[in-house]
């Protein structure tokens, strides 16, 4: 169809622009903090502007066929100066210095969305082209872009489409600028990715509202992810405990059996080897006797190694037979029952049991009253407990002076508090939390069995208590073991 | 009359280390890794001390023994554990049993002392039986019945 019109349609659109830029700056002006008188004059130009743009439309419409690309979408006219001027009340500005970037060639609307938008707080990028757009892009991703539908060379629309076809981008919403109201152009819109709309000549708060809108939601969707990730870890570290702790259900289960089946050899191989012993003094006769048919050095060899060899596989055989107890107490074969007990009596029990070892080695002092609150408890467990904190604390002092075992109790609320503390060589920050774990263990080799933590952590267990440690490399370590107060409750 | 002692084990490395230890104590020992077949081995010869493993398929130690009591309580019947739970311990000293080792077994010496306890009590038994009946009947066979 032809268009005698179309110089008129470029006259419109080129007016429109700058009435755009009218309208958008007397808000601008109308967010300042000015009078009444003022405001009453900055509204009226707002409306005049908009007169004007609402006489082009219909000019445009009599005279020219083609559907107007960008007519008046908002249209002030039915809004009172007052309410107009009351719409801008003073919000505190909601951006935190987010990057949005603007693409639009007209230098109207420009000037209005980034005055706007830097006011509300935001850092303002511009680009008049779609080349211009990818070099700000590559320098820095904006959270949010403006787009216009206009653009030389391509429409908004395809812009858009390329933007969301590029992996890193895809994810930046994007805002329309649009004139067009047609539902058509809506569509195309939302077709080509984008997110929103806002249309022209620019109502200032809406523009303000929408990009507030948006960037509101993408902070809450990184909060989202920070909480999915922790929760993430959290998951992790629980399955993790879950896995360890049925490692060491099925371990407890798993060293019975094995206990027992190791038990059977060691019978007959200790028999035997002190069967042997039992023939060594006749062989050695043999070996010494004149009459022998041995190469003398040989029979001097014999006589000499046989001893040493069969002491050294009962010296084996024994400290099978301790590690096959210790396995057997953290299977923990014997439920035993829990009466109601003081620790006092186990601590003193430990020190009896382990004297041998602290005897003129380490100073002892124990501050524990004699009557301490009652604890309901298997007492040879709780004595096993002590034994190995003692013997553990004795070790780690081993030729430190001063040597200082200390036992010292504290009541707080209703939990009994045990601390036994030593002056020893302490544990390192790595080795901390792996002191509860079988068979752990910085003894040399052939000391202990590396049970006795994990067998103290699962007696306190048992005896619904709790145990933590503080250590100062080089200084000393300070186990400290809480059980809850025994209450005689009207059930009994 | 040498004494002897039969030792009932499921494991055979462990009978033919007790066997060869209390051979060369001297002892007629003989060693069976099936608790049925002993029971009937018992009920056929004369073994006046067993030693007994409490944990064995088809019939137990303490079910064993038991078994060996009520043919003849004489017999002194010596237990073998790996498990020491008080309830195993009791059931078997309740049933006649003159103790329970642990295994792995520490101290054979132990075992062999429990062993000559045994030996002499049935030696003090004999000679009550025959300061009883006097100088006839030497053995004491009818009194205690069964076969000595």
């Amino acid at each position: 169809m032809k268009n005698e019109f179309a110089w008129f349609d470029k006259f419109a659109h080129d007016l429109r622009n700058r009435l755009n830029g009218v309208v958008g700056m007397s808000q601008i002006m109308l967010m300042e903090d000015i009078n009444s008188e003022m405001q009453e004059h900055v509204s009226r130009i707002l409306k005049s502007g908009n007169d004007i743009l609402v006489m082009i439309d219909n000019k445009q419409r009599n005279l020219s066929s083609n559907v107007i690309e960008d007519e008046t979408a908002n249209n002030f006219t039915n809004i009172s100066t007052e309410r107009l001027h009351r719409s801008f009340s003073n919000q505190p500005p909601s951006g935190k210095g987010e990057p949005v970037l603007v693409i639009d060639d007209e230098i109207e609307n420009l000037e209005v969305l980034v005055t706007s938008l830097v006011k509300e707080g935001y850092l303002v990028e511009t680009a008049q082209s779609f080349e211009e757009a990818i070099k700000k892009i590559e320098i820095k991703t904006p959270d949010i872009i403006l787009l216009d539908v206009i653009l030389p060379g391509l429409s908004g629309y395809e812009a858009c489409q390329k933007f969301k076809s590029e992996k890193k981008w895809a994810d930046i919403p994007i805002i329309f600028l649009s004139g067009v109201t047609a539902l058509e152009g809506r569509l195309k819109a939302y077709e080509s990715g984008g997110t929103d709309f806002i249309l022209k000549p620019f109502y200032v708060p809406e523009v303000l509202a929408v990009v507030n809108t948006q960037i509101s939601l993408i902070h809450a969707k990184k909060e989202l992810q920070k909480y999915a990730n922790s929760l993430e870890n959290l998951v992790k570290e629980r399955t993790d405990q879950l896995i360890h702790s049925d490692r060491m259900a099925s371990l407890g289960m798993m060293s019975a059996g094995l206990a027992h089946e190791i038990n059977n050899p060691l019978t007959f191989v200790k028999g035997n080897v002190m069967m042997l012993k039992k023939f060594e003094q006749d062989i050695r006769a043999l070996v010494e006797s004149p009459q022998n048919s041995l190469d003398p050095k040989k029979s001097a060899f014999i006589v000499k190694e046989m001893p040493k060899a069969l002491d050294e596989m009962l010296m084996g055989i024994d400290r099978i037979s301790t590690i096959i107890s210790g396995l057997k107490m953290f299977a923990r074969q014997d439920t035993s029952e829990q009466i109601a007990v003081t620790l006092t009596g186990a601590v003193e029990d430990a020190l009896t049991l382990v004297r041998s070892e602290l005897k003129n080695k380490v100073e002892v002092i124990n501050t524990l009253e004699k009557n301490l609150p009652l604890i309901s408890g298997n007492l040879s467990q709780l004595t096993q407990v002590f034994v190995n904190l003692f013997v553990n604390a004795a070790h780690s002092m081993a030729e430190r002076k001063p040597s200082i075992l200390k036992i010292e109790s504290k009541v707080i609320s209703n939990s009994i508090l045990i601390l036994v503390s030593d002056t020893g060589c302490g544990i390192s920050k790595e080795n901390l939390e792996k002191i509860w774990n079988p068979f752990f263990t910085t003894k040399p080799k052939g000391i202990g069995t590396g049970l006795g933590l994990s067998i103290v952590h699962g007696i306190i267990r048992e005896h619904q208590g709790d145990i933590s440690v503080e250590s100062n490399l080089g200084e000393g370590t300070t186990f400290k073991l809480s059980f809850p107060i025994l209450r005689k409750t009207n059930e009994n | 009359m040498k004494i002897k002692i039969l030792i009932v084990d499921d494991e055979k490395n462990i009978t033919d280390m007790m066997v060869r230890y209390f051979s060369f104590e001297g002892y007629d020992v003989t060693g069976c890794n099936d608790p049925v077949e002993a029971l009937e081995m018992i009920k056929n010869d004369n073994y006046l001390i067993c030693i007994l493993d409490i944990q064995m398929p088809k019939l137990n130690g303490t079910d064993l023994l038991k078994e060996i009591k009520l043919y003849n309580g004489m017999i002194g019947v010596i237990m073998m554990t790996a498990y020491a739970t008080t309830e195993n311990v009791l059931t078997c000293l309740r049933r006649g049993a003159e103790t329970c080792f642990l295994k792995p077994i520490d101290d054979l010496e132990g075992i062999k002392k429990y062993v000559d306890n045994v030996v002499k009590r049935f030696n003090d038994w004999q000679n009550l039986i025959i300061q009883l009946k006097g100088s006839s009947s030497s053995t004491g066979n009818d009194v205690l019945g069964g076969k000595l």
